[in-house]
């Protein structure tokens, strides 16, 4: 074919490839980031382009795959940050986990944790769960069902892992706003696993707006 | 009859974090560096409280489990999820198109 005579000269770029071998990889990250299908499929269009328009510019240093899912990322981050300074402030409910109330609120106990509420023993091997696809589902279950800003906030330090400074001035957050977000955020995923993966409660989609 | 230990204790327990409080400072401590005395006060709150021990092994494990779920999304060889055709074929001629011009 002629369009592949005229690739080779490029090295090893080949965007008539791209499609088939990237359209999957780039969607499967950014539906598991964005949770949302449409946002998801934009963001694997915007990386085409903008891998397309930056083509020259790679020069192999890293390999092609690599190359196109930073550009994805870069692409995410923008999304995201998008996402919670667009998202009001006020939309963040209390979250399930804080409506449990798993600490005492008043008296000299308060703080601590209420009598049959505290974490429960999981009694299953960390290490061996990180391995396993159901934990996993599991896993990004509970990722789906936070409330839109914060997900952002938390998709951002812990799955894009940007630095929690650069976050802070993105977002016009401080850094002790960032890590009580951060904590609700994990207390929540906390439950919600120790709720459907350890205790066998059933899904309900009602969160997955 | 008045106890001599209840005013220390009074000040030691004011002194000692709560189990939220604890809570909030263990999620910290994998955001950035805790303080001495924020170290020790959770240290001695965790050697004495056996389910804030477990939540602080929990949020290590998720904390954890996290960076390994982005990062095998990054390097798995079979996606979890597949485009739908329309989308794919809109994605190629897309693509088709702007290497052209």
């Amino acid at each position: 074919m002629s369009d592949s005579l005229t690739e080779d000269n490029q090295g090893k770029i080949d965007p008539s490839r791209w499609v088939q071998d990237y359209g999957d990889l780039l969607y499967s990250i950014a539906y598991s980031r964005l949770n949302d299908d449409s946002a998801a499929q934009d963001a694997v269009q915007e990386t085409f382009l903008a891998a397309l328009k930056a083509k020259e510019s790679f020069v192999g240093k890293s390999t092609e795959r690599t190359w196109m899912v930073g550009i994805l990322k870069h692409k995410i981050t923008d999304l995201l940050r998008k996402r919670f300074r667009e998202t009001p402030s006020d939309k963040v409910d209390i979250l399930p986990v804080e409506q449990e109330h798993p600490y005492e609120q008043v008296g000299s106990s308060k703080g601590m944790w209420r009598p049959n509420r505290g974490p429960s023993e999981w009694g299953k091997d960390p290490h061996k769960s990180l391995e396993d696809s159901e934990f996993r589902r599991f896993l990004q279950i509970c990722l789906d069902q936070l409330p839109e800003r914060l997900a952002a906030v938390f998709t951002l330090y812990e799955l894009q892992q940007e630095d929690a400074k650069k976050i802070c001035k993105d977002l016009a957050v401080s850094a002790t706003n960032l890590w009580v977000m951060l904590h609700r955020c994990r207390r929540q995923l906390r439950r919600c696993l120790e709720l459907h993966w350890i205790e066998g409660e059933p899904v309900s989609r009602r969160n997955s707006e | 009859m008045v106890n001599p230990l209840k005013a220390p204790m009074m000040l030691m327990a004011r002194m000692l974090p709560s189990c939220e409080e604890v809570g909030q400072m263990v999620s910290e401590s994998l955001d950035r560096r805790l303080s001495l005395p924020e170290r020790i006060q959770v240290k001695l709150h965790l050697a004495m409280c056996a389910l804030c021990r477990r939540y602080a092994s929990q949020l290590v494990f998720l904390h954890k489990a996290l960076h390994r779920h982005a990062e095998d999304a990054e390097a798995r060889k079979e996606p979890d999820r597949e485009l739908p055709d329309s989308v794919r074929q809109h994605l190629q001629d897309l693509v088709n198109r702007e290497s052209q011009a």
